[in-house]
């Protein structure tokens, strides 16, 4: 006890030392406390963006595959192998006790052409003239009409501002058909021969429109009922799931919103959403180029007006704009030109008026999307597959990693992914025999082919007659259509009703589970331990012979999943650092200290201290600097850390939001974070009081009283 | 007698195309260089010689190689209209592929998949069949019209003596590469070997056609030469392949309609 007393008494006399050195405890505490209370809230939190999402906790993929699985890394098909026995693995895994379910997957990018604005008009007025649908091929046609009109009046005006003689041939040529196919004369004579008149607007009219929207969509190709129920942050926006066993695809309302949704719309919601934030028109640079892109893209908006749908708006923007401007262009344009006075205005009156009136979202709930995709083999695959709704990961909708994610059934997946099955190999392997090909190497071609012995062969096949041609021409060659039968021919056909039919089919359990997949998700049951969990999956795989490698959810999310592993090791680095510097200053200032206290510790020893007592002294004033001042560090820590866990950190980046689950990051103290921090403490503390604790021991009376003099 | 005016426009037109022709020379011969308007010539003749003042067809058979992945096979049907700069390729082989297709009109490229029923337009950059193939290499040549020709000498292609040219593309023309070198042979002026470089200079493709073949064409009045066999390798993703077999060309008319989008569309109904 007397010791103790000592200790308090030295700390409060050596006030100077006391700071110091409780300074960098209390300093190392608060450390330790803010940086556990990190790594841990973002471990969870991550781990629920992540294992909830897309990636369950385990992840499955070929064993030896070439590339390891990576989730978020992953931007093609890359090289991660296949699982050609889903169904058995399935089977055998969801048998374990610990496993809840085991989801198909495959992860993958593809295009989604939009064509240009009159490229989407003119297929309309194509297929309404296959169908013989002459209400809609008029409603359609008219638009067209007026689109084309738009463009020559777009060209004409930038005749009048350019050189022509500057002008490509093309160009030029373009200019007289744009004007040719503005003639009332033309449009006159559209029944007459319609194909015609759709293959001169497709191919000379059409180039002149504005560019072709390109979508690009990156996608889960999954068993969507079981994906649906077992990532249980998954829940629909807008429309229905995709019913059980059938094809769709679920877009994602973050690439909903960002990328398929009218660009001026778009930028419309994004200034709302910024000035929501506090920002103002007239001071944020960004939104004045968002304004400035309103304005100049005017053709987003007019292009798709018909006539009625032009008269509306007109007269709703002369009398917002209180003008008679009759001229559109010009009329969206001021539209447009929004300041902080009137944006909520015409905010509203843009959802009103012009967003009935246009194509708000290039996809629509229910429309039938056409998506390209590279096979595994490279070559470009198409599908047609039917949108049903938009979804969202909850408290993920802001962030763009998960927001990237779209859900694809697995048979469309399949499809695109051009997997040969053992048919089309035969198939292929019958046709490469045919052709009689010999493989080159690029090493060696040019010798093979133009070295010694060999050169150019020349064939003079003018004997060999159109019907000897003929007779080797394939017998499913292409016929030759009359120009009767192709404008009679009727909409649809073997390969469309075939598309149909797919549409609506409903698959079986046994056949989504009987194909190829890339990989697949575990999800534990919810008390399973990880390690636990990745064991017995581990000594499953082992024990059946499985050509499988498990991945834990870290793991499979690629760098993201690191991402924890990285702010761990900067933050023992930081530590270490710190603990290092403490290390020594509080050495120094204790020697000092040490030093300073001769004559008492001289003293000490002359009325009988032993040295051992003189180095529990030491130690116990060690001890009570690393427990007064750790506390506090703790303390300090603590409160920033229930701070924060109460009210939450913005999370003000699309990274942030994935880190935090959420748009708001709420740190907590892990329950074993304080005693964590307490015991560093106090082995920094005490290891730093050890040398000057052995300087003490070594002082003898009579060096005290030589001191003294 | 009906045969007679043919063949008097036929002999008629033999010294023009006599003139213009390069000077036949042995390949195991060092040609006599050229000067920039012979070089120019050379070029003119290897467009006229590929060229048919009517219509063309040929059935082809594609197979891409590329490493680490399965074999990419096509049969397809090459249709040409030279005199309107229309093209059109209809895959027939394997069964996925059948009806897919590929029609240029003008300056539009599409392509067509009759499991989906739309039209893409696609650019001249166009992998055809995700091959390393593209529009132009069954197309019509007009290199003389769409590049600059610079005459380089007389190179050694293997054993071959070649003349060798450098082709640039021409301001405001589209086409799938800035610049192509060329070894043309000595004998018979066809195209041997072919470079294609990317507007940074980099070299993209190289193409060999060891085989040609040459067909009377009435409606020319001339022979028509077409590659028998075009052997093309990846030069950005090395170890990828694409040989092309050119097999039975056909010279005869085909059907007016035949060039549009509904003619594809009906071939897959």
């Amino acid at each position: 006890m007397i010791l103790i007393h000592i200790a308090l008494r030295n700390l409060l006399t050596h006030k100077i030392k006391s700071a110091i050195v409780g300074g960098l405890l209390v300093f190392a505490a608060l450390l330790i406390i803010l940086g556990l209370s990190l790594i841990s809230s973002i471990d969870t939190s991550m781990s629920k963006s992540i294992v909830n999402s897309v990636a369950g906790h385990i992840q499955l993929q070929e064993k030896g595959a070439k590339d390891e699985l990576s989730i978020f890394g992953q931007m093609g098909s890359n090289e991660i192998g296949y699982i050609h026995n889903f169904a058995e693995i399935r089977k055998a895994i969801e048998a374990l006790p610990e496993v809840a379910a085991v989801v198909p997957m495959g992860i993958d990018s593809s295009i989604v052409f939009g064509g240009n604005v009159l490229d989407v008009k003119l297929e309309a007025l194509r297929n309404a003239v296959k169908a013989g649908d002459a209400k809609q091929v008029d409603i359609v046609r008219r638009h067209v009409r007026r689109m084309v009109a738009l463009l020559d009046e777009e060209l004409k005006n930038l005749k009048g501002f350019s050189d022509q003689e500057k002008m490509s041939d093309d160009m030029k040529q373009g200019v007289i058909d744009v004007t040719a196919a503005n003639q009332p004369v033309f449009w006159d004579s559209f029944d007459q021969d319609p194909f015609a008149h759709l293959e001169f607007l497709e191919n000379k009219i059409a180039k002149m429109a504005i560019g072709e929207d390109m979508l690009m969509l990156r996608y889960v190709g999954t068993d969507t009922e079981r994906f649906r129920k077992v990532f249980d942050r998954f829940e629909m926006v807008d429309g229905t799931p995709i019913p059980p066993g059938q094809r769709g695809f679920l877009i994602n309302k973050f690439t909903y919103e960002e990328q398929v949704k009218h660009k001026t719309a778009r930028r419309l919601d994004k200034i709302k959403d910024r000035l929501a934030e506090g920002a103002k028109i007239a001071t944020d640079d960004e939104i004045k180029q968002w304004i400035k892109l309103n304005r100049t893209q005017y053709k987003e908006i007019t292009f798709q007006l018909d006539d009625a749908a032009t008269a509306d708006v007109k007269a709703a923007l002369q009398d917002e704009l209180q003008t008679k401007e009759a001229d559109m262009a010009k009329l969206v344009d001021a539209f447009m030109d929004v300041n902080d006075g009137n944006f909520q205005k015409r905010y509203d009156l843009f959802y009103k008026v012009v967003a009935p009136r246009i194509r708000l979202y290039g996809i629509r709930v229910g429309d039938i999307m056409t998506i390209n995709g590279f096979s595994q083999s490279g070559y470009a695959t198409t599908v047609n597959v039917k949108m049903y709704g938009t979804f969202r990961f909850h408290g993920l909708d802001r962030s763009t990693m998960a927001g990237a994610f779209n859900v694809l059934d697995l048979m469309t997946y399949r499809d695109l992914l051009g997997y040969m099955t053992a048919d089309k190999k035969a198939e292929i392997a019958k046709l490469q025999a045919q052709s009689g090909i010999k493989e080159l190497k690029r090493d060696t071609a040019e010798a093979e082919l133009f070295g010694d012995g060999a050169g150019e062969q020349v064939e003079d096949a003018s004997d060999a007659t159109p019907a000897q041609a003929a007779a080797v021409t394939p017998t499913d060659a292409p016929a030759a259509a009359s120009p009767t039968a192709v404008a009679t021919a009727t909409p649809g056909g073997s390969a469309k009703l075939f598309a149909k039919e797919l549409e609506s089919h409903v698959y079986s359990q046994d056949e989504l589970d009987g194909g190829v997949v890339r990989s697949a998700a575990i999800m534990l049951k919810p008390d399973v331990d990880l390690k636990v969990g990745m064991a017995k999956v581990n000594a499953l795989i082992d024990e059946k012979k499985f050509a499988l490698k498990a991945l834990d959810w870290r793991a499979a999310s690629g760098l993201v999943g690191n991402f924890v592993g990285v702010i761990y090791a900067v933050l023992a680095f930081s530590i270490f650092v710190i603990f290092l510097v403490s290390l020594v200053i509080i050495n120094n200032s204790l020697v000092m200290s040490t030093l300073e206290r001769t004559r008492e510790i001289g003293t000490m020893r002359a009325i009988g201290a032993q040295r051992w007592e003189i180095l529990l002294m030491f130690m116990v004033e060690a001890f009570v600097m690393a427990i007064v001042f750790g506390a506090i560090g703790c303390a300090l820590g603590y409160s920033i850390v229930a701070y924060f866990g109460h009210f939450g950190l913005l999370a003000n980046n699309d990274f942030m939001i994935f880190l935090s689950g959420g748009p708001r990051f709420y740190p907590a103290l892990p329950g074993w974070g304080l005693p964590v921090a307490m015991i560093a403490v106090l082995i920094v503390t005490l290891i730093s009081t050890l040398y000057p604790a052995w300087l003490a021991m070594r002082i003898t009376p009579l060096a005290a009283m030589q001191d003294s003099e | 007698m009906k045969y007679f005016l043919p063949i008097c426009l036929f002999l008629s037109a033999l010294p023009a195309v006599a003139q213009e022709a390069p000077a036949p020379a042995a390949p195991d011969a060092q040609p006599a260089p050229l000067n920039e308007a012979e070089a120019l010539k050379w070029i003119q003749q290897l467009d006229d010689r590929q060229r048919n003042s009517g219509d063309y067809r040929t059935n082809i058979y594609m197979e891409r190689k590329e490493r680490n992945k399965n074999d990419v096979v096509f049969d397809a049907t090459v249709f040409r209209r030279d005199a309107d700069d229309k093209l059109m390729i209809l895959f027939q082989a394997p069964k996925a592929e059948k009806g897919k297709g590929y029609l240029r009109v003008d300056k539009n490229l599409w392509m067509y998949d009759p499991t989906t029923g739309k039209w893409e337009r696609r650019t001249e950059r166009e992998k055809i069949g995700g091959t390393d193939s593209r529009r132009a290499d069954f197309d019509e040549s007009r290199l003389a019209e769409e590049y600059n020709i610079k005459y380089e000498g007389a190179e050694k292609l293997g054993s071959m003596w070649t003349q060798k040219m450098t082709l640039t593309l021409k301001k405001g023309v589209d086409a799938a590469y800035a610049k192509m070198v060329l070894w043309l042979s000595t004998s018979s002026g066809n195209t041997l070997k072919k470079q294609e470089f990317a507007d940074s200079g980099k070299l993209m493709r190289t193409t060999y056609t060891p085989k040609w073949v040459k067909k009377f064409s009435p409606s020319k009045k001339g022979d028509v030469w077409t590659p028998k066999e075009i052997r093309i390798f990846d030069e950005v993703e090395k170890g990828n392949s694409t040989t092309i077999l050119l097999k039975e060309q056909d010279l005869n008319s085909l059907p007016a309609n035949l060039f549009t989008k509904a003619w594809l569309e009906s071939q897959s109904r």
